[in-house]
C-alpha cells in the first residue's frame, strides 16, 4: 500500500516531466504562427504576391527618389511628408530626418523576396502540387524584386546593407554594415541570369483586354529589362545590348504606333509595356496620383521639361505628357483621352500603373549602350534607335556625329521626353554624371541647375561638386539603431 | 461492465463480512464529574496508533453508548463534548468503560499560557534557521491601524518596501521592494495568498473596454480583516521558491483561520468619511477673462499689430462672445456666471465596513467563516464602491499522518466610476464664468445641462461637461471572484512530509459604460452619441504545487533538511467587449437593435509555467547554516530554445550569539550573521511574445492574395537575469526586547529585457516585441528597530523604526536605445539613460526668472559683453525660434550662443528618494491604548505637472491664482512670466517646476479603548474594543504640489520619472470602530 503510493507520485511527475514541452508550447489562437507556414504552395506565391504590395507601397518613394533631383518636374504647395522633404532634396537642403533617406518600404519588398528564396525550396516537398518548375519560376520573381530594389537602392544610397536572409526569425544579427553598391549590383546580375530559365513568359490572365498578371508579375522580359539597366548602370554595354535584344525579339512586346501612345496610360498594360506596379479599382488597389498630378498639383511641370516639347509635332507634347491648357496638370496620369479634356474620375478610375520597364526603355537602353561603346558603328545604331523613338512620337530624324558626349546629351533630351513624370530622370542625369569616372560631372551639374532658383544657384553648385552629395544619408533614426552603419562623408560632417 | 458491478460487490461483501468478523463491542456511560449528568451526545471514537479515527458514535439520552472496536493492535479510545476536557483511553480488551468529564474551564483557569508557538515556514525552517532577509508584519500590527487595503498596511511599515498612494481617488499603488530592477518587465512584487500565487496582471498586449477594471487592484480583494500576517521576502535565497515571478520581492500573505475550542464569534465595523482639504486655489470668472484677454493681447502685440499673422488672435478676442460683453447674445447668462467646477463634482466620501467572523473546532476539524461587507462612496460624486466576501476555512485531520485543508473564498465588488477618470481635471480646466446648466428667464439654473458642441475652450474630446459626466454618466464594473485552495499534507514517515496545493482562481468581471449627449454636446451622427460600450472577461487561474520535504536530526549537532518541489500553473484569459452609438437612452447601455454597432473584439490569451526546486539546508552545532538550492524554471512566453532557466541560489549563516565570548556578554542576547547569493530571472510578459506570425495584406496585388511575415519569431530570447548578494546581521539584546537587524544588499540586472525595442529597417521590420540588453543594478542598505520598551500590568510601550536606502545605477546602456529622449516643446523634460546614473534623472533648463526690460533680453557673450549683429544692432536672445520680449520666460544660456535650446539643458535632479523609512510607536496604558505610524522619504525630486498646467497661461486652460502675480510692467517682482497666448517658450521644462518631494507624514493615529471584562463580560463579550482613527493626518514637507507621495511613471516605456499631476489634495480621513469577540 505504501509502495504503491509511491510509485503513483512517481509516475505522476514523470509524466508532468514528459510532456511539459508540449504543455508549455501555447500558440497565440487567433494569429497564424510561422511555424505553421510554409507548408502548400499558395503560402508561398502569398508571400510573392507580398512581395509586390510593398512594391507598391514603396511607389510614392521610388518616384521621388527618381524625380526629386531631376528637372522634369517642380513642385507646387504642401504635399504630403514625403513631398515635402522631397522638396528639401530638390534644393539640396538635406538633414539626417529627411522621409526620402528613409528605406524602410523597400526593405520590405526584400524581406519578402528573401523569404521566398529560403523557403519555397522546402515546400516543395511538403506540397506534393508543388511543381519544382512553378516554384523555380517563383524564385525567378522574387529574384527580380529584390534586384529591382537594391539596384534603387545603390542608386540613392550608393552602399547599403545587402540583406540576403529574411528575418523570419532572430537568428541572424539585426544590424549589418553597408556593401559597396557595385559589388551588391554583381551579385543582383548573376542572381537575374541564374533567374532567367525558370522565368515565366507570360502568366495566364483571366481577363485578355487587361494582361494585369503578365504586365504586372516579373516576365522573363522584366528580368532582362532590369538586367540590361543594371548592366547600363554598371557599364557592360555589350551585356546590356544583348539583354535589350532579347526583349526586342521576344515577340511579346512591341512599340505601339504614335497616335496610340498614349495607351500606354491609358488604359494601361499595352502591348509595349514589359513590368508595372498595377493598380486596380475593381480589386481595391487604388492611388492618389489624380491629387498629386491634378487636384492638388503637387507636381508640375517645370519650365525646361516644358522647353523639350518644342515642337508641335511631338504626339507625347500637350494633352499627353502635360494638359495644354493647364500645364499644371500632368495628363499622363490624368487624362483617358489626348484631347486634354476627358479625364479620369477621381473616385472610380484612380487605378493608373506607374510603369517600370516599357519598350522604348529598352530601345533608349540600347541606344545608349550603343553610343558608349564609341565606335561610328555604335553612335550611327545608337541614332538609328533614338529615331525609331522620335519617328513615332512624329518627330524628325536626327543623324548620327561622332561625338559621344552630343550624341549622350541628344539620348539624354529623348529619354526626358519619353519619359516625362516616369521616376526615370534623375537615375539618367546619375548614370551620365558618374559614368567614366565623373567624366560628365558637369552635365549633370547643369542640368540639375536648370530647376534652381537664382539665388541658390551657387550655393547648389557648391554643393554639387561634391559628388557624395549625390547620394541621399542614411536616415537618423537608422544610423541611432545600426552602429555599424558609417554615413556617407558629405553628410557626415552635418553632425548630429 | 456488469461483471465489473458483481465482482465488486462481492469484493465489498466479503470485506464487510471480514470486517464484522473480527469487531469486538464496547460499551459504557459517559457523565460529567460534578452533577453527574449524563453528557448527551459528547463523542467516542477509536484511533490508531497513528490518530486516523477507525470507528466512532455518540452518547445517548441516557449517557450510555455502544461502539464497535475493530481488531487491531495500538487502539485508543477517545472521548470528548465541547466544552469539557477530552479523556483518552487505552484499548487493552475491555468490555466496558464508564467517563467521567471535566469541563474544560475548571482546569485551565488562572493559568495564562505564555509560551509561544515556534514559527516555521513553509519548509518547516524556524526563524532560527533562516538564512535570508525576511520580515513579517503580524496580525496584531494590521488591526491597531485599521486600513481598508493591504498595501495602506504595508506603508512604512517595512524596511525598503516602498509604498506610494496616489491622492486622486480610485488611484493605484505602487511597491517597490528594493528599487527598480528591470527596465520593461514587472518591477511589482507577487503577491502569495496561503501558498498560491495571486493571479498576475494580464500580458501588456491585452486592451479591450474594460482596461480600467483593475484601477482598485487585484488586492483589494482580500479583506484586511482576514489577513493573518504578511512576510516580505527580498532576497534572491528567500524568493527562489517562487521563480521568476518574486524576482522583485514576494509578500507571503497568510489568512486567519480557525482554533480549536470553543466555538468564536468576531464583529468589526468600522465607519470612515473623508474630507478634501482645500484644493488648488482657481482664477474665478473676472480674473480669468482678464487672464485671457491680457494673454491674447500680448500674442497680438509679439506678432505686430495689423499683421496677417496677429489678425486671427485679434479676431479671436474681439469676436468672441463667450470672453466678450454682449448682453443681446442668447447665452449671454450662461457665460455670466461664476461657478466653482470643482465643488459641482465633489462630494463628502464616505465607507461602512463591516466583517463577521465564526471560527471553532475540535481534535479532529477546525473551521474559520468570515463574511464582510464593505461599501464605499468615493469624493468625486458617481464614484463608489461595494464588496461582499465571503471565506470559508476548514482543516480536517484525518490523522497523524494525513491532513487536508480546503479554503474558499467568494468575492463580489462592484465598482462605479465616471465614464471617464478626467472629472477632476476638467472641472479645474473648465473656464469659470461659464455655467454647467441652462440658465432660465429667472437668471436660476435650469435641470437642463449646458453644454454646447464646440465653445470657446474646443469641443468634445478635448472639453466635455464634467458636471454632466459626474452626474450622468455610467462606468460599472463588476468582478466576481471565487478563490478555491487545496492542500494536502501526508507524512510518509518520520521527518519525511509531502504537501500538495492545488488553487483555482475564477474572477469574472463585466464592465458597462455609458457616455450620454449632455456630457459631450455632439449631434445624433456624432459616432459618440450616447455611446455605450460593454465587455468583460473571465480568467481562470489555476496552480498546482507539490512539496517533499525531509528533515532530520542525525544528532544535536547535525540536522538536514532537503526539500523538493515542483510547480504548475496555467492562467486563461478571455474577453469580449462591443461598442454602440446612437442608443435611444441613457436607460440602454448594452447593443440592441437600433443602434449602431462601433466596433466589438474578443481575445483569448493563455500563459503557463512550470518550477522544479531542489534545496539543501544543513545545520552544524546548531550555529553554523549553510544552504544550497537550485530553481529550473519554463515559461511558455519563451521559445523553446530558451526557455528553461536554471537559477542557483547559496547561502551561509552564523549564529554568533550561541558562541561563549557572545553569550558572556550578557546583554547581548542574539545574534546572527547571514550571508547568501542568488540569481532569479524575469520572463517577458504577454501571451507568447516570441512567436512569428503571418498576416495578410489587403488588398492584395492583382488577382494575388499577399501574405506577409509580420512579427519576428523571437527564437534568442534570454531570461533576464537578477543577481542578487545579501548581507545581514540580527542582534538582540536584553532578553530580546530589543531587536535590530541591518542588511547590506546589491541587486544586479543582466540581459535587461527590452520592449518593442526598435531596430535597423533594412531587416523589413520597424521593431521586435522584446529584445535582451543592458545592464543595471541597486545597491542599498536597510536598517531596522524593534524596541518593547515597557510591558508591565498598566503600562505598554513598543517601538518600531526602520530606515533604507536604494541607490540605482545604470551599469550597461541598452544597445539600441537612444540616449536621449527630448524633442523641444513647452512643458517637456529631457530623459537620458546613462550609464553610471540612476534612472529616473531629468534634464532641463535652469530658470532665472522673467526678462525686466528690453535692455535685459540683448544678447551677451562670455564676457558680459553686448553682441551685435551686421548692422550694428544688439542682438536678442531667443527662446529657440522666437526673439523674446520683457515679461518672457529667462532660462541661463548655458553654451552662450544667444539661442536657448536643446543644447542649453543641463541635469536638474533625479526622482530617486536617498532614504525611505517608517517609524511608529504602540502605547497601552490600562485600556486604553494609542498607536502611530509614521512614513517618510527623502532626497527625491519631482516634476510638479500640477504647476505646469494651472500656471503656463498659454492655453484656454483656467489657471490657479498663482497667475495673479504674473509679470506685466518692467518691475513686477515676479518669478511668473506674463500671460501669452498660443506662443513663446514660457514653460520650458526647467527647474522652475521642478520641487524636493521629501516628506514626513503621520500616517495613522489611532486611540482606542477596551472595555473591561468586568463590563462586558455581563453582557457574553469577550473583548470589545472601540477605536478612532486619523489618517494623514500631519505632513512636513517643503513640496507646494498637492501631496508629495509620487508614485513615478514610465515615459516611453522607460524612462521612470514622478511626474506628479494629482490637482486634488489627499482627503482627510477619519474612521470609528468598534471590534467585538463573544
Amino acid at each position: 500500500m505504501k509502495n504503491l503510493k509511491y510509485y503513483i507520485s512517481v509516475l505522476v511527475l514523470l509524466f508532468v516531466f514528459s510532456s511539459c514541452q508540449d504543455y508549455l508550447n501555447v500558440l497565440p489562437e487567433n494569429e497564424q504562427n510561422s511555424s505553421e507556414y510554409w507548408n502548400t504552395k499558395e503560402e508561398v506565391q502569398a508571400v510573392l504576391a507580398s512581395g509586390y504590395v510593398c512594391l507598391r507601397s514603396a511607389q510614392e518613394n521610388i518616384f521621388l527618389w527618381g524625380e526629386s533631383r531631376g528637372n522634369g518636374i517642380m513642385f507646387q504647395g504642401d504635399g504630403s511628408s514625403a513631398q515635402k522633404a522631397a522638396q528639401k532634396v530638390r534644393s539640396m537642403d538635406i538633414l539626417l530626418n529627411n522621409d526620402l533617406a528613409k528605406w524602410d518600404a523597400i526593405y520590405k519588398v526584400i524581406n519578402m523576396a528573401n523569404s521566398v528564396i529560403k523557403y519555397a525550396p522546402a515546400v516543395v516537398e511538403r506540397d506534393k502540387s508543388f511543381n519544382v518548375n512553378v516554384m523555380n519560376s517563383y524564385l525567378s520573381e522574387a529574384y527580380f524584386l529584390r534586384a529591382l530594389s537594391y539596384f534603387y537602392l545603390v542608386r540613392v544610397f550608393q552602399n547599403v546593407p545587402y540583406v540576403v536572409e529574411p528575418y523570419v526569425d532572430d537568428n541572424a544579427s539585426y544590424v549589418l554594415g553597408a556593401t559597396s553598391g557595385n559589388e551588391i549590383l554583381k551579385k543582383c546580375v548573376e542572381d537575374l541570369n541564374i533567374s532567367l530559365e525558370a522565368a515565366k513568359e507570360y502568366f495566364p490572365e483571366s481577363d485578355a483586354s487587361n494582361p494585369i498578371n503578365t504586365k504586372g508579375r516579373a516576365t522573363k522580359w522584366a528580368i532582362y529589362s532590369l538586367l540590361a539597366d543594371i548592366n547600363l548602370w554598371m557599364g557592360n554595354y555589350n551585356d546590356c545590348i544583348k539583354d535589350c535584344d532579347a526583349v526586342i525579339d521576344s515577340k511579346r512586346v512591341g512599340l505601339i504606333s504614335g497616335t496610340s501612345w498614349f495607351t500606354n496610360f491609358y488604359p494601361g498594360n499595352s502591348n509595349e509595356s514589359i513590368f508595372e506596379i498595377q493598380y486596380s479599382k475593381p480589386l481595391a488597389q487604388t492611388n492618389s496620383f489624380i491629387s498629386w498630378f491634378n487636384t492638388n498639383h503637387y507636381y508640375v511641370i517645370s519650365p525646361y521639361e516644358l522647353s523639350l516639347f518644342d515642337s508641335e509635332n511631338d504626339l507625347r507634347g500637350g494633352n499627353a505628357s502635360f494638359m495644354a491648357s493647364d500645364e499644371s496638370t500632368i495628363w499622363k496620369y490624368v487624362g483617358k483621352l489626348t484631347d486634354g479634356a476627358t479625364a479620369r474620375d477621381g473616385s472610380t478610375e484612380n487605378d493608373q500603373n506607374y510603369i517600370i520597364y516599357r519598350l522604348a526603355d529598352i530601345y533608349l537602353m540600347k541606344a545608349e549602350a550603343n553610343i558608349m561603346l564609341g565606335t561610328d558603328d555604335g553612335y550611327a545604331k545608337g541614332a538609328e534607335l533614338i529615331n525609331a523613338i522620335r519617328e513615332r512620337a512624329g518627330l524628325t530624324d536626327i543623324s548620327a556625329t561622332s561625338n559621344q558626349q552630343s550624341m549622350l546629351l541628344l539620348l539624354l533630351q529623348e529619354r526626358q521626353r519619353e519619359f516625362f513624370a516616369e521616376g526615370k530622370c534623375w537615375f539618367d542625369l546619375l548614370r551620365l554624371g558618374s559614368r567614366d569616372n565623373y567624366k560628365y560631372k558637369d552635365i549633370l551639374i547643369e542640368q540639375v541647375l536648370s530647376v534652381a532658383g537664382a539665388n541658390n544657384q551657387a550655393v547648389m553648385r557648391s554643393k554639387l561638386a561634391d559628388t557624395n552629395s549625390w547620394y541621399m544619408p542614411y536616415h537618423e533614426d537608422e544610423t541611432a539603431v545600426n552602429p555599424l552603419l558609417e554615413q556617407n562623408s558629405y553628410y557626415g560632417k552635418l553632425g548630429k | 461492465m456488469k461483471n465489473i458491478r458483481y465482482i465488486l460487490f462481492i469484493a465489498l461483501a466479503l470485506f464487510v463480512v471480514q470486517t464484522v468478523a473480527a469487531q469486538t463491542v464496547l460499551t459504557g456511560t459517559v457523565k460529567d464529574k460534578v452533577t453527574g449528568d449524563p453528557l448527551v451526545g459528547a463523542n467516542i471514537f477509536v484511533m490508531n496508533s497513528t490518530n486516523r479515527s477507525l470507528a466512532g458514535t455518540s452518547v445517548d439520552m441516557n449517557g450510555e453508548f455502544r461502539l464497535s472496536v475493530p481488531s487491531q493492535k495500538n487502539l485508543t479510545i477517545v472521548f470528548s463534548f465541547i466544552g469539557y476536557k477530552s479523556i483518552r483511553e487505552k484499548y487493552i480488551g475491555q468490555k466496558t468503560i464508564n467517563i467521567l468529564m471535566e469541563e474544560e474551564g475548571l482546569t485551565i483557569s488562572g493559568i495564562e499560557i505564555t509560551a509561544k508557538k515556534v514559527e516555521k515556514n513553509a519548509l518547516g525552517m524556524t526563524p532560527k534557521e533562516q538564512i535570508s532577509s525576511s520580515q513579517k508584519l503580524t496580525l496584531g500590527n494590521i488591526e491597531t491601524a485599521p486600513v481598508s487595503s493591504l498595501t495602506e498596511a504595508l506603508q512604512g511599515a517595512m524596511s525598503n518596501v516602498d509604498v506610494l498612494s496616489g491622492a486622486d481617488p480610485g488611484g493605484k499603488s505602487s511597491i517597490r521592494i528594493r528599487g527598480t530592477s528591470s527596465l520593461n518587465a514587472s518591477s511589482d512584487p507577487l503577491f502569495v495568498v496561503d501558498g498560491v500565487p495571486l493571479p498576475v496582471d494580464v500580458s501588456s498586449d491585452f486592451s479591450f473596454a474594460t482596461a480600467n477594471s483593475d484601477d482598485y487592484g487585484e488586492l483589494l480583494n482580500i479583506s484586511p480583516s482576514d489577513i493573518e500576517s504578511i512576510e516580505v521576502l527580498k532576497d534572491a535565497a528567500a524568493t527562489a521558491v517562487w521563480g521568476s515571478k518574486g524576482a522583485n520581492g514576494v509578500l507571503l500573505i497568510k489568512t486567519k483561520k480557525g482554533a480549536k475550542g470553543k466555538i468564536q464569534f468576531s464583529f468589526n465595523t468600522k465607519y470612515e468619511f473623508r474630507k478634501e482639504g482645500s484644493s488648488l486655489p482657481m482664477l474665478n470668472a473676472n480674473q480669468y477673462v482678464s487672464m485671457i484677454q491680457d494673454a491674447i493681447w500680448n500674442t497680438v502685440g509679439d506678432l505686430g499689430e495689423g499683421g496677417a499673422g496677429a489678425n486671427k488672435y485679434l479676431a479671436l478676442l474681439y469676436d468672441t462672445k463667450e470672453i466678450g460683453f454682449d448682453p443681446s447674445w442668447k447665452y449671454f447668462k450662461e457665460y455670466n456666471q461664476d461657478t466653482n467646477w470643482l465643488k459641482e463634482v465633489s462630494q463628502t466620501g464616505y465607507s461602512v465596513d463591516n466583517n463577521f467572523s465564526m471560527s471553532g473546532g475540535g481534535d479532529k476539524a477546525i473551521y474559520r467563516l468570515s463574511l464582510g461587507y464593505l461599501s464605499e462612496e468615493g469624493t468625486t460624486i458617481g464614484t463608489g464602491f461595494n464588496r461582499i466576501s465571503a471565506m470559508f476555512d476548514v482543516n480536517y485531520k484525518f490523522s497523524d499522518k494525513l491532513d487536508i485543508s480546503a479554503n474558499f473564498n467568494f468575492t463580489q465588488g462592484v465598482k462605479n466610476a465616471n465614464y471617464t477618470d478626467n472629472a477632476r481635471s476638467q472641472a479645474l480646466t473648465k473656464m469659470p464664468n461659464m455655467s454647467p446648466y441652462m440658465i432660465g428667464e429667472d437668471g436660476k439654473r435650469t435641470s437642463d445641462y449646458f453644454t454646447p458642441y464646440s465653445y470657446f475652450q474646443g469641443q468634445y474630446s478635448d472639453v466635455l461637461n464634467p458636471v454632466a459626466l459626474v452626474n450622468e454618466s455610467v462606468n460599472k464594473n463588476t468582478t466576481t471572484s471565487n478563490r478555491m485552495i487545496f492542500n494536502l499534507h501526508y507524512n510518509f514517515f518520520e521527518g519525511f512530509d509531502y504537501r500538495g496545493i492545488v488553487g483555482f482562481d475564477v474572477r469574472t468581471s463585466k464592465s458597462n459604460a455609458f457616455l450620454p449627449q449632455s456630457v459631450t454636446g455632439v449631434s445624433w451622427v456624432d459616432n459618440n452619441f450616447n455611446y455605450s460600450t460593454t465587455g468583460g472577461n473571465d480568467k481562470l487561474y489555476l496552480t498546482t504545487e507539490n512539496r517533499f520535504i525531509y528533515n532530520k536530526s542525525f544528532s544535536d549537532n547535525h540536522k538536514l533538511l532537503l526539500s523538493a518541489i515542483f510547480q504548475t500553473s496555467d492562467q486563461t484569459t478571455s474577453s469580449y467587449s462591443s461598442s454602440t452609438n446612437g442608443n435611444s437612452s441613457s436607460q440602454i447601455t448594452d447593443p440592441i437593435s437600433g443602434s449602431n454597432i462601433r466596433g466589438g473584439g474578443s481575445g483569448r490569451v493563455i500563459n503557463r509555467e512550470l518550477g522544479g526546486v531542489l534545496n539543501a539546508h544543513y545545520t552544524l552545532f546548531n550555529k553554523y547554516l549553510f544552504d544550497a538550492g537550485y530553481r529550473m524554471e519554463a515559461s511558455s512566453s519563451m521559445a523553446s530554445k530558451g526557455r528553461w532557466g536554471g537559477f542557483p541560489t547559496v547561502g551561509v549563516a552564523w549564529q554568533l550569539g550561541d558562541e561563549k565570548f557572545v553569550k558572556d556578554l550578557k546583554q547581548i542576547s542574539t545574534a546572527k550573521v547571514r550571508l547568501s547569493w542568488g540569481q532569479s530571472g524575469n520572463t517577458p510578459t504577454g501571451a507568447s511574445p516570441y512567436v512569428g506570425t503571418f498576416k495578410p495584406i489587403v488588398p492584395g496585388y492583382g488577382e494575388m492574395v499577399a501574405i506577409q511575415p509580420y512579427k519576428i519569431q523571437l527564437n534568442n530570447l534570454k531570461w533576464e537575469t537578477v543577481t542578487q548578494t545579501n548581507l545581514g546581521l540580527d542582534l538582540g539584546f536584553f532578553d530580546n526586547t530589543l531587536n535590530m537587524s541591518v542588511d547590506l544588499y546589491k541587486k544586479l540586472t543582466t540581459d535587461m529585457l527590452q520592449k518593442d525595442v526598435d531596430i535597423p529597417t533594412s531587416t523589413g521590420f520597424s521593431s521586435v516585441a522584446w529584445y535582451n540588453s543592458g545592464k543595471m543594478s541597486n545597491k542599498g542598505w536597510e536598517f531596522r528597530l524593534d524596541y518593547d520598551v515597557l510591558r508591565s500590568k498598566d503600562w505598554g510601550l513598543q517601538l518600531n523604526f526602520n530606515i533604507a536606502q536604494n541607490k540605482n545605477e545604470v551599469l550597461e546602456m541598452p544597445e539600441n536605445k537612444t540616449a536621449t529622449n527630448y524633442s523641444l516643446k513647452n512643458g517637456a523634460y529631457a530623459y537620458k539613460l546613462v550609464e553610471g546614473d540612476p534612472l529616473g534623472s531629468f534634464y532641463g533648463y535652469k530658470y532665472l526668472g522673467v526678462y525686466q526690460n528690453t535692455q535685459e533680453t540683448y544678447a551677451r557673450d562670455n564676457n558680459g559683453q553686448l553682441v551685435n549683429d551686421i548692422d550694428g544692432k544688439p542682438v536678442v536672445i531667443r527662446n529657440n525660434d522666437l526673439k523674446v520680449y520683457p515679461g518672457d520666460a529667462k532660462y541661463m544660456d548655458v553654451n552662450g550662443d544667444g539661442v536657448i535650446n536643446q543644447y542649453d539643458i543641463v541635469y536638474i535632479g533625479n526622482c530617486n528618494p536617498t532614504v525611505t523609512g517608517g517609524f511608529g510607536f504602540n502605547l497601552r496604558y490600562k485600556s486604553w491604548g494609542l498607536v502611530a505610524n509614521f512614513h517618510g522619504r527623502a532626497g527625491q525630486k519631482a516634476i510638479n505637472q500640477a504647476r505646469i498646467n494651472m500656471e503656463n497661461m498659454y492655453g484656454k486652460n483656467n489657471q490657479s491664482t498663482a497667475v495673479l502675480k504674473r509679470w506685466r510692467h518692467e518691475g513686477d517682482d515676479t518669478e511668473i512670466p506674463r500671460a501669452l497666448y498660443d506662443r513663446g517658450y514660457n514653460y520650458l521644462g526647467s527647474d522652475r517646476f521642478v520641487e524636493d518631494a521629501s516628506f514626513l507624514r503621520l500616517k495613522t493615529l489611532t486611540v482606542k479603548y477596551i472595555l473591561p471584562k468586568s463590563l462586558s463580560g455581563k453582557v457574553g463579550v469577550q473583548k470589545a474594543e472601540f477605536y478612532f482613527t486619523g489618517y494623514d493626518l500631519i505632513t512636513l514637507t517643503k513640496y507646494t504640489g498637492q501631496d508629495p507621495e509620487i508614485s513615478t511613471s514610465r515615459i516611453d516605456n522607460m524612462y521612470e520619472v514622478a511626474l506628479d499631476k494629482a490637482s486634488t489634495p489627499k482627503p482627510l480621513r477619519f474612521a470609528f470602530g468598534l471590534n467585538l469577540k463573544f
